[in-house]
């Protein structure tokens, strides 16, 4: 299998440049991170970030194939060759596929992604009726691994300004959480000409995401709101 | 100061919302105009500026105009907040825009009530 | 699932996420703050082939981005010629405002501009303006839509996109005919 791979060593290299590798796959590498490891054992200068190896800790989202994805959960048979990986656009590159994601989690901080309550805690825990817990499915399994927010144009020409569709499928997350009393407040931090409405529905977001969530959606509903606390 | 990132206008909302009730206004005018133009099909001047001579027409084309000069308005800023970067030549991109597009809302009255 | 489960298990998963973040970043990152992105990462591209070790902070690249037509999902390329249509009619509205005043305001000048939308030039001009007139009606009415929710997940998003490109190709082809040419 023919693998092509942005490469670029700080120490080294002036700029990235594009290195081939052709992999001998054993049968039992059927995802795209075994024939990164097989990559790795060919020449072990090559760097990528990687951790649980099942679509759960996001850490190894890469851009495959011009597509944001995670490496882990990419057949191997689905992909044309040779494939061609590059760092996640729109963040700086520290080393080979490794970027520095230091704007993308200021973005997600910055929407306070916790739930806040002033009222006394309860002995246990606060509790929601199945219904209201239901308005989380969608929001909840987001894992962070930041295919959508660097596969957005909004993204990419304002990330210290726009919050991203990561970040505001987060912000609704908690907006949409009944335990949470902040609305108003969250609500009143996303009615911006930048943090919320520089989402112009391009679904980007939507058309990577590696657990098919839907952060446009999310942005909607937040634009929801904010049409019925004015009308 | 170097390069702080300030957010916080809270603006935003009112922008979005206008661009699409205007959008609306907009789409109703076009295709009605479009369906006025292939059933009369005017051929001379005097067809086609009798078009314009009833108060409602002139009020929906300047209604049509007026919308068209905020929708555009909206979506210019939204470029300019994409790609023009120092906040000077943004803030000037912005005025030149404006003048512009009131400059046009003004000329298109001037059209539609000259007698 | 259970409740307060869910959430823990989410809060679990962001842990483990962010310790994993920890061990495989190098440690100045953490306190390494980007206050511009865009103009931060074109400092360190001028400076990183020759930046000397006495910068404790890791040497970073500019980001690529991901323009290339080929790669963007077709709900992006509806979005994108959205923004150039609307582009391309904001400036030629002042051409057509002046044609429009010009023949209205007298006979004559109603014939000069039917003679000047006669020509072979401006009539390609007239086409290419109602094709992005077009466009951006069907694209605006999908985005509309797109706001009320509807067809707002991936497959219905990509179909809507088929759609706009269709129609208005197809409207522009029909009212082409019937009142540019």
């Amino acid at each position: 299998m023919k693998i092509r791979i942005q490469r670029y060593d700080p120490d080294h290299d002036a700029k990235p440049y594009m290195k081939e590798y052709d992999v001998q796959l054993e049968p039992s590498d059927r995802m795209l991170l075994d024939a990164l490891v097989r990559v790795k054992e060919m020449d072990d200068s090559f760097s990528f970030r990687r951790s649980c190896r099942e679509g759960v800790c996001g850490s190894d989202a890469m851009n495959i194939n011009g597509k944001n994805g995670l490496a882990c959960v990419t057949k191997v048979a689905d992909l044309k060759e040779p494939v061609e990986l590059r760092p996640l656009p729109g963040l700086p590159v520290i080393r080979d596929l490794y970027v520095d994601m230091s704007q993308f989690f200021k973005q997600y901080h910055s929407i306070k992604p916790y739930l806040i309550n002033n009222d006394p805690a309860p002995q246990l825990e606060r509790l929601q009726s199945p219904e209201d817990r239901a308005e989380l499915d969608g929001l909840y399994e987001c894992i962070l691994c930041a295919c959508c927010s660097t596969s957005c144009p909004s993204f990419w020409w304002n990330p210290d300004k726009f919050v991203g569709p990561a970040g505001l499928l987060q912000a609704y997350r908690f907006i949409a959480d009944t335990r949470d009393q902040a609305t108003e407040a969250r609500l009143d931090d996303l009615e911006d000409p930048y943090r919320l409405f520089r989402c112009h529905t391009i679904m980007n977001c939507v058309d990577v995401c590696p657990k098919s969530l839907n952060p446009t959606k999310a942005i909607g509903k937040i634009k929801d709101l904010m049409l019925k606390r004015v009308v | 100061m170097v390069n702080r990132v300030i957010t916080g206008a809270h603006y935003g909302f009112g922008s979005w919302l206008a661009q699409r009730v205007t959008a609306c206004a907009m789409a109703i005018y076009s295709v009605l105009f479009v369906i006025m133009l292939i059933a009369i099909r005017p051929g001379d001047y005097e067809a086609w500026h009798g078009m314009f001579v009833p108060v409602w027409m002139r009020l929906a084309t300047i209604l049509f105009w007026l919308s068209l000069c905020y929708h555009a308005w909206v979506g210019v800023r939204d470029i300019i907040m994409d790609y023009i970067k120092p906040t000077a030549a943004r803030l000037v991109a912005h005025g030149l825009v404006i003048f512009a597009l009131i400059g046009l809302a003004a000329w298109s009255v001037q059209i539609l009530w000259r007698a | 699932m259970h409740i307060a489960h869910a959430d823990m298990l989410h809060h679990t998963i962001s842990a483990l996420y962010f310790s994993a973040r920890s061990v495989w970043v190098c440690c100045p990152d953490a306190v390494h703050h980007a206050p511009d992105g865009a103009s931060q990462s074109k400092k360190v591209q001028h400076d990183s082939p020759h930046m000397a070790d006495n910068n404790s902070r890791p040497k970073r690249y500019a980001p690529w981005y991901n323009v290339s037509p080929g790669n963007l999902p077709l709900p992006g390329l509806v979005s994108i010629f959205h923004r150039i249509s609307g582009l391309g009619l904001f400036v030629m509205l002042w051409l057509l405002l002046w044609l429009f005043d010009r023949s209205m305001v007298s006979a004559e000048g109603y014939d000069w501009a039917r003679s000047v939308l006669s020509g072979g030039f401006v009539k390609l001009v007239m086409t290419g303006l109602l094709w992005a007139f077009l466009h951006h009606f069907c694209a605006g009415i999908r985005f509309l839509l797109l706001d009320m929710h509807v067809g707002i997940e991936l497959a219905p998003a990509r179909r809507s996109s088929v759609v706009v490109f269709v129609v208005s190709l197809l409207l522009t082809l029909i009212l082409g005919a019937a009142l540019v040419w």
